[in-house]
């Protein structure tokens, strides 16, 4: 893909003082999106900080769609960062301040004016435009915020924890803006330590564990990498402890365990491909009526626990 | 050059700015320094008029006034509480991604807020020395054909030319230093040493106080004291274009500063 389509880190470390915020990091992040993984402190918000230009790498290179943030000309007309920063400029209420953004974008006070109505409306925040920002409850400060990254119309839209503090229909809505606007061909960065959120929008992830990336690509692409670890098959069916004795005829299945319901299964296996001709064999062979059959763990929460030993969530 | 861009989104900048703090409770000082003269002026006026006091020595009184409190203490102090809190008022609120995320050069940032802070700083000193000065000098007497006639209205000029000046430059400086220190107290006070005794410093290091170029625009010079070193007045342009010129170096210094500067609010 042309570097002008890409997100491009190139062995970029960044310190705070001898505090590691990331290290080693080399990615080139395609259209769609792309969500960073990990528990607090793992180095997401560090990574996306260093995407915007708000820091400067202490060494390597960062380049958005090939263009480094030495032209913030350029640079900030290309990206939308919602970041989790929740202080506003004082004085100012929402319309205001994203009006006075499009103007500092160079668009004249017509088209500021059209396209802060136009945004405003689309995070549903036109009735409380002209109160002050300092006003706001934290839902409208998240929908604010989102706002101020949406009204130029980005290429690149990057989100730190956008999902916090929405109720699940704001989030149920705010996931299908982020597939609209990666359907468009825009880059969607977001952030999350929770799992299951990213794991039904995602096209990638990144895994960060301590200041490093310790896995990225799709899903399913990360989970096959790791072939050292068995993968687990959830079967439903109505006679277990017969599937359960014919699979262990196959060296790859490392693990069975039935289900305390007497109509299910768990089978970790090493070889997943092999050990569905086998199911099949075994369930033709037997009769056995068979409710559903499907991966348990080829999900981010899955894959994170094997990568680092711990499902992600955020330390209490 | 994207000089229109650069004009343009410093503008928006400063209406930002002023739109934010022009009636910000933080600038209660500025005012007080800025107004309660001309309150005590409303009496110091009429006390002026019913003793018959003299021009000549009216306005050795304003010039001590504008001299020593004026600029020594109210302009420079304000310069300093509002210049020096432009970035780092931003950092302390945690607010300065608000222009840091935007499309916009730092310097062009730097050069916004700069611009605001001079416009109402300029403004609101600039309404303080005028009517100061119309209170002292117009109840006397003469007080009119002074100023219809006479050196009134060339030297409320001088006044007000170096109350803009003052601002601009003590505002570039400030600038620079609130984003160079974590605490801008301790700059403060050190330049407000420097240049409140400027007068006793040898001739070569006059050169490089602003209070020397300021003292060249005044149109009275006050007496300093046995211990001050007399140094020849620089020409008025020079000193105008020295102060303009002063003001300009800190600022894109300022910018320069705010380009290496990172979003880092939690060790701020």
């Amino acid at each position: 893909m042309q570097s002008d389509r890409l997100i491009a880190f190139d062995n970029v470390s960044k310190f705070y003082g001898e505090v590691l915020g990331v290290n080693r990091v080399t990615l080139s992040i395609a259209p769609g999106v792309t969500s960073l993984v990990g528990p607090n402190g793992a180095g997401k918000t560090t990574l996306m900080n260093l995407m915007t230009g708000v820091l400067h790498p202490t060494k390597g290179t960062i380049r958005v769609l090939d263009v480094p943030s030495s032209d913030p000309e350029k640079f900030y007309r290309n990206i939308g960062y919602c970041s989790q920063f929740d202080a506003f400029p004082k004085g100012l209420s929402g319309y205001h301040m994203i009006h006075s953004m499009m103007m500092l974008h160079g668009f004249n006070r017509r088209e500021a004016e059209e396209r802060t109505w136009k945004v405003m409306e689309r995070v549903g925040m036109t009735d409380a435009a002209h109160r002050r920002v300092a006003g706001y409850s934290k839902g409208m400060r998240q929908r604010i915020r989102l706002a101020l990254a949406l009204a130029h119309e980005p290429k690149v839209l990057i989100l730190d924890e956008p999902l916090n503090g929405l109720d699940p229909m704001a989030r149920a809505e705010v996931i299908e803006l982020f597939r609209q606007f990666a359907d468009s061909g825009m880059h969607v960065i977001i952030s999350s330590h929770i799992m299951h959120e990213v794991d039904i929008v995602s096209d990638s992830v990144i895994m960060l564990s301590g200041g490093y990336v310790v896995a990225e690509g799709d899903i399913q692409g990360v989970r096959h990498e790791m072939e050292e670890h068995p993968i687990q098959i959830l079967i439903r069916c109505d006679r277990p402890a017969v599937v359960a004795s014919s699979v262990f005829q196959q060296d790859s299945v490392v693990e069975v365990r039935i289900h305390t319901d007497g109509h299910g299964l768990l089978v970790s296996t090493r070889n997943p491909d092999q050990f569905y001709e086998l199911l099949n064999r075994i369930i033709l062979q037997h009769r056995i009526a068979v409710e559903s059959v499907a991966p348990a763990d080829e999900n981010v929460n899955a894959v994170y626990q094997y990568l680092v030993g711990s499902n992600g969530a955020a330390p209490l | 050059m994207k000089w229109n861009l650069w004009v343009h989104q410093a503008l928006v900048v400063m209406r930002v700015e002023l739109k934010r703090y022009i009636l910000a409770r933080r600038w209660i000082g500025v005012y007080l320094a800025a107004f309660a003269p001309v309150v005590l002026f409303l009496f110091v006026g009429i006390r002026m008029q019913m003793r018959g006091t003299p021009l000549a020595d009216l306005s050795e009184m304003y010039a001590f006034f504008y001299q020593t409190f004026m600029l020594r203490l109210a302009i420079f102090f304000s310069c300093a509480l509002v210049f020096s809190q432009l970035f780092r008022g931003e950092m302390l609120e945690k607010t300065l991604h608000f222009y840091l995320l935007a499309p916009v050069r730092r310097e062009v940032i730097a050069a916004g807020k700069f611009l605001a802070g001079s416009v109402a700083m300029a403004l609101i000193f600039g309404v303080s020395t005028t009517l100061t000065n119309l209170l002292i000098f117009m109840p006397a007497s003469s007080g009119t054909s002074f100023f219809l006639e006479g050196e009134g209205i060339p030297n409320l000029i001088r006044y007000l030319l170096v109350t803009i000046l003052a601002c601009m430059a003590y505002g570039g400086v400030f600038t620079l230093t609130g984003l160079r220190f974590r605490n801008p107290v301790i700059p403060a006070i050190v330049i407000g040493l420097w240049e409140a005794f400027y007068f006793v410093l040898p001739a070569t290091l006059q050169k490089f106080t602003v209070m020397h170029y300021l003292q060249s625009l005044l149109p009275l010079i006050i007496d300093r004291g046995p211990f001050s070193i007399v140094v020849d007045a620089s020409s008025a342009l020079f000193s105008v274009l020295i102060l303009f010129s002063l003001a300009a170096l800190f600022v894109w210094a300022a910018g320069k500063a705010l380009c290496g500067t990172e979003i880092t609010y939690s060790s701020d």
